[in-house]
């Protein structure tokens, strides 16, 4: 996930439905407009979405959180916890677990219809399941299903259906796992999982989500117009379950260049700003008297981390992570680059996350110990470094990847920035020889593991070129899936953070980057997503006036 | 001239099937493949293999271009690995933008560029041509992504006239196109400007002024036609290159082009994709070249007695 | 030119690719060199003696010749001109506006401009004279070939110019980059292989010409080979014309260059280039616009420069121009 949001899961939102989330203690002006007043937002993105369908979509969600819902939702906790979030109903009503952590059943809700009018039964979650595990499909998303039973052997083309998922009644569906996995609700209400029409989504075949035609969903949205990176619309579902929303329409439109996308904020073409896809711009709109009250800031579930290969030299030495860990001022690069906006994080999980604690103490700046380690590991003259840079990544990381070069070389490493082209990259990394690069991550279900297993799981370790080699650890991971007590769960996450960042030193966390928007003046109410993504479900936007013809 | 335009078309097919290999050969030693893009973040290689077995990466090159020029003769262009798409759709799609946008930045470059270049050319060495020449250069030494910026904040976010950026009618094509054709005005307007003093210099212009003939008259009635076929030529050309897709100016007024295909295929290494705009912009480069040739010799009656020579 | 219009009735056809080598020249606002009208031949040595004699007395190109060599001289000696690092990282000085210390400013990660301007003029500067310079070989070899070979060979040379031209220079550049690595090199690599085909096409229409000279025929009479021929008296009077095309060759690499920069193809961080300066700190154009300015007038006073001795250059090697008052 990179920070220009679009990458990887970043810019997804579990869809708060029903509910506001308001972090925009700097908008005065900001109430509630639970008052339907209509209009249209109009939006811009950097990129095309490319299909509203979700199971074939890893990285744009803005059409499929709109257009569709999911079984569940995650929403957010008690009010005097902040960040926290819940798993809430979605398009089920309620749910049971078995006690053994292996059967879900799931109640629908009543009268729910697609767009297209047709009612939502028990068979269409089948269905969409399914078709997700149909190697026909060709779908991306295939991992969130992995532990249902029958998936595998359905993916694996030797079998004609997933055996696990069947429909009890009309309105009740019971998916069995083949082992207990804790995460699964939280990865349900995830954006990937939007729940399709079975009639409809077989009808349009391979065409599902590239055209208004063939896209039907349940959600507060339709999609009405969608041209290939030139914009897409969505109108108003007036018979959504939850109620119309507030908006009649969203617009949405392509626009690759951040200078642009200023610039068509400025002379008043879109009513919402995303720093993310502009970052620079920031030093701008906090000096500017007219935006400055005009700020949204979001926490982000998501951080900002250095990836030590632990299994290439110099860093197959404790000693030396250590040391590295201990070279970069994490403080000074957010206050100067980032204008402060934003937290340490100083273990795997990002504010926010369930069972998230700050991990005491932080991890210290001192580069003068840092050289006093490389000596003693064997390199009193430095240790060499390679540090990723990616042609195509936003501008701002390549200044981040110079600035962490400078402060490391103070600490003793001689780190040499080896440009990669994206393609590249990624294959090295997935076959773990990347060298050390930085990335973003930020939590598309809201669930420890999400962080845990795709960096310290015994594949997803390799596959991020982090090679963490305490096979302890790797093997917590694992079973920290199936503890069905959440509060033993929690402390066995904190615990393993302990040993990864203390005690392997394995692992350089950066810090977590609010999300900020600035909102146009047409814009009344606003919500940011839980996780701080981009893309978001805008059943609770509203604006002021009916846009400008 | 029929038969100098088949020669002609039917020589272009190799130049087809030269670009189409050398793409399949760039894009064969290209590191990384399409799968592990569209998996992104999440790429792992259990799912790429899967994901690749689907595009038939693991047949040899020698399988698979044929089979690409075998299906492009039947008008099909195959599937984007990346959008699901048919490609041949999505650039009948894309193609009008572009051809919109060409055209318009044509009409700038030409227009300006003749007039300027014609008004230099009356008073060779005096300020005016001086002033022209130096703009010229400024214009075509200005980076596309700065005058891009600059137009856009003049005329959209200081003046409100004009929309930033996007493409949905007449008025967001005048900023694109003025940053377009602004660039290639200079080129034309050097051009003009050498050919018609070339022309002026000729022994029947001396003829015509010799008979009487007012200065306007000299240059309306002989000087312009001859100064013709040179920058015909170059128009010609010119158009045939803003045809194949202007991508950076596609990129910054999110014109919705072949040009922004062409880079979103090749930054996800979409084989099919690319394919396409590829050939796309080869035919109308083809196509251009050859309506440049045809153009000169319908302006020239030397050329006309003797095409094959034209080949 | 007064003696233009008796050969072209007689050539035809030939005369019209005279005009198509002569709009690649009047491209560059440039006169067609010598030998282009005239039938004498040429020899290499002793015409450009003149042409410099006259380059001397055009104060412009004189000028424009002076800043090229400064530029090239700043690129060459930037360690010892400048007194900062320019790579040197200091968050502290992070947009810092232009003053006595830093003249130019100093950008997001507090590195002094003007630093990074003299040593990415040397990316810019390789960038645009050596691949404009391997295109002008190549097309002349090319060309000549194409001209001097005419029939089925010469119909191949330039569908491989048709090919070479249809293939979109980004595209090629982007694959290029894509299939070998960004690095300096290829960039210099992509800038030759699209670049050449102006410089062919210059190139034949000019042998196209010359083949029907009398001191060609003579030559041929004379039993020379064809090799010989082509080499000894078709390419040295094909010069004067593509050492023009390569001054304006230059700028275009240049910008070329910052194309490629701007779509994140072109040099690598912490490398730099003018037309990645201008690129990356057009983020802060409105914010800290020294950022963007000066490197983007950097290469606009480049290209001026070099244009304006390209000019020069080619008015000082049209006979013609010396015999003007």
């Amino acid at each position: 996930m990179r920070g220009r949001a679009g990458k990887g899961l970043r810019n997804v939102l579990c869809a708060v439905a029903a509910i506001l989330l308001f972090c925009a203690a700097q908008v005065p002006a900001q109430v509630p407009a639970q008052v339907r007043t209509g209009g249209e937002l109009r939006l811009a993105y950097p990129h095309d979405p490319m299909t509203a369908d979700v199971q074939k979509n890893t990285e744009y969600f803005l059409l499929g959180l709109n257009v569709f819902d999911r079984l569940v939702e995650c929403a957010p906790g008690p009010p005097d916890q902040a960040g926290a979030t819940a798993i809430a109903p979605g398009l089920a009503a309620s749910w049971e677990i078995s006690p053994d952590g292996l059967v879900y059943t799931f109640h629908l809700r009543p009268g729910v219809r697609f767009h297209d009018g047709s009612p939502l039964t028990a068979a269409d979650v089948v269905y969409t399941i399914d078709r997700m595990c149909d190697p026909a499909t060709k779908a991306l998303n295939t991992a969130i299903f992995e532990y249902v039973a029958g998936a595998r052997q359905r993916l694996e083309g030797q079998a004609a259906a997933t055996s696990g998922v069947a429909a009890l009644d009309a309105l009740t569906v019971e998916i069995r796992l083949v082992r207990p996995f804790a995460p699964f609700l939280a990865l349900l209400a995830s954006p990937q999982a939007g729940i399709y029409s079975e009639k409809f989504t077989k009808a349009a075949g391979e065409r599902f989500g590239l055209t208004p035609e063939t896209t039907c969903g349940t959600g507060p949205f339709k999609l009405a117009r969608y041209v290939h990176n030139s914009d897409q619309r969505l109108v108003a579902n007036p018979d959504y379950f939850r109620g119309p929303p507030l908006l009649d329409a969203i617009g949405v439109r392509v626009s690759a260049d951040p200078e642009t996308l200023r610039m068509l904020f400025e002379a008043g073409e879109i009513d919402l700003f995303d720093m993310d896809f502009a970052p620079t711009q920031l030093d701008y709109f906090e000096a500017s008297p007219k935006w400055r009250g005009r700020l949204v800031r979001a926490a982000r579930v998501g951080l900002y981390y250095l990836a030590i290969n632990n299994a290439k030299k110099p860093f197959n030495d404790e000693r030396v992570r250590r040391a590295l860990q201990l070279s970069i001022d994490r403080r000074l690069i957010l206050d100067k680059m980032f204008s402060g906006q934003g937290a340490l994080v100083g273990g795997v999980m990002a504010p926010g996350l369930a069972c998230f604690g700050p991990r005491a103490p932080d991890l210290a700046f001192d580069p003068a110990l840092a050289r006093k380690l490389l000596a003693e590991a064997g390199y009193p003259d430095g240790a060499e470094a390679e540090l990723v840079q990616v042609a195509g990544w936003p501008a701002a990381w390549a200044d981040l990847a110079q600035v962490i070069a400078a402060q490391a070389a103070k600490g003793g490493f001689h780190v040499k920035i080896r440009p990669f082209d994206e393609a590249a990259f990624l294959s090295t990394r997935m076959y773990g020889d990347a060298p050390l690069y930085f990335q973003v991550w930020s939590a598309d279900y809201n669930d420890p593991d999400n962080f845990f297993h795709t960096f310290f799981s015994a594949s997803g370790t390799k596959v991020r070129s982090i090679n963490l080699a305490d096979a302890g650890a790797l093997d917590a991971v694992e079973t920290a899936r199936s503890i069905t007590d959440p509060e033993a769960r929690c402390r066995a996450y904190r615990e393993l953070e302990r040993r990864i960042v203390e005690q392997d030193a394995a692992w350089l966390p950066l810090f977590s980057l609010d999300h900020v928007f600035v909102l146009g003046p047409r814009v009344e109410s606003f919500a940011a997503p839980w996780n701080g993504w981009s893309d978001m479900s805008h059943f609770a936007t509203g604006v002021g006036r009916p846009g400008p013809p | 001239m029929t038969r100098f335009i088949l020669t002609r078309l039917l020589g272009s097919l190799p130049v087809l099937l030269c670009v189409t290999a050398l793409l399949f050969a760039l894009l064969q030693v290209a590191p990384g493949d399409p799968a592990t893009l569209m998996m992104k973040e999440h790429a792992d290689p259990e799912v790429v293999m899967r994901l690749r077995a689907g595009m038939h990466l693991a047949d040899p090159l020698w399988k698979r271009y044929p089979r690409f020029v075998w299906a492009a003769l039947h008008g099909d262009l195959g599937q984007s690995y990346k959008l699901g798409r048919p490609v041949a759709g999505m650039i009948l799609e894309a193609l009008p933008n572009t051809v919109a946008l060409a055209l318009c930045a044509l009409l700038v470059s030409w227009l300006l560029g003749a007039a300027a270049g014609t008004l230099a050319a009356l008073k060779p060495g005096a300020f005016i041509d001086r002033l022209v020449m130096g703009l010229s250069l400024t214009a075509v030494s200005t980076p596309v992504f700065w005058s891009a910026l600059l137009l856009q904040w003049f005329f959209a976010v200081k003046l409100g006239l004009l929309p930033v950026s996007g493409f949905f009618g007449f008025k967001y094509l005048i900023l694109p196109s003025l940053t377009l054709g602004l660039a290639s005005a200079g080129t034309v307007a050097r051009l003009a400007r050498a050919s018609l003093r070339e022309a002026m210099d000729a022994d029947y212009i001396r003829t015509a002024r010799a008979k009487g003939l007012t200065e306007l008259a000299v240059l309306t009635r002989h000087a312009l036609k001859n100064a013709l076929p040179p920058v015909l030529t170059v128009m010609a050309l010119q158009a045939a290159s803003l045809l194949s897709g202007a991508v950076i100016t596609e990129t910054v007024f999110a014109v919705p082009g072949v040009g922004r295909l062409s880079v979103e295929a090749i930054m996800a290494r979409d084989m099919p994709l690319l394919q396409g705009a590829a050939l796309t912009a080869a035919v109308m480069v083809i196509l251009g070249n050859l309506a440049a040739d045809v153009l000169v010799a319908i302006a020239d009656p030397r050329v006309r007695k003797d095409w094959g020579k034209l080949l | 030119m007064t003696d233009e219009t008796p050969i072209l009735p007689a050539e035809g056809v030939r005369g019209v690719q005279l005009r198509v080598a002569k709009v690649f020249l009047r491209l560059l606002a440039v006169n067609p060199p010598v030998g282009f009208q005239g039938a004498k031949p040429l020899g290499p040595s002793g015409p450009y003696a003149r042409a410099l004699a006259a380059l001397a007395r055009d104060r412009v190109a004189t000028a424009a010749a002076l800043a090229v060599a400064a530029v090239c001289l700043g690129a060459l000696c930037a360690p010892w001109i400048s007194p900062y690092d320019p790579n040197a990282v200091d968050l502290a000085l992070r947009n810092l506006a232009p003053g006595w210390s830093h003249w130019c400013g100093a950008d997001a990660l507090g590195r002094d401009v003007l630093t990074r301007i003299l040593y990415g003029l040397r990316v810019s500067l390789i960038a645009g004279i050596l691949p404009s310079l391997g295109a002008m070989i190549l097309g002349a070899l090319l060309g000549v070939a194409a001209g001097y070979l005419e029939g089925a060979a010469g119909f191949c040379i330039m569908r491989l110019c048709d090919a070479a031209m249809a293939f979109p220079s980004l595209l090629l550049a982007m694959g290029l980059m894509y299939a070998l690595g960004s690095g300096l090199s290829n960039i210099c690599l992509a800038i030759v292989l699209t670049c050449w085909t102006a410089a062919a096409r210059v190139a034949r229409a000019r042998t196209l010409s010359l083949k029907q000279r009398d001191f060609v025929l003579a030559a041929k009479a004379m039993g020379l080979p064809a090799r010989a021929v082509a080499l000894r008296h078709i390419l040295p009077n094909c010069l004067p014309a593509l050492v023009a095309l390569w001054g304006v060759g230059i700028p275009e690499a240049i910008l070329f260059e910052a194309g490629l920069s701007f779509l994140g193809l072109g040099a690598q961080p912490p490398d730099t280039s003018l037309g990645l300066m201008a690129a990356e700190g057009k983020r802060y154009l409105f914010s800290a616009p020294w950022i963007s300015i000066a490197p983007g007038a950097a290469i606009l006073g480049l290209t001026l420069a070099f244009n304006f001795l390209g000019d020069g250059l080619s008015e000082a090697l049209d006979p013609k121009s010396a015999e003007r008052p």
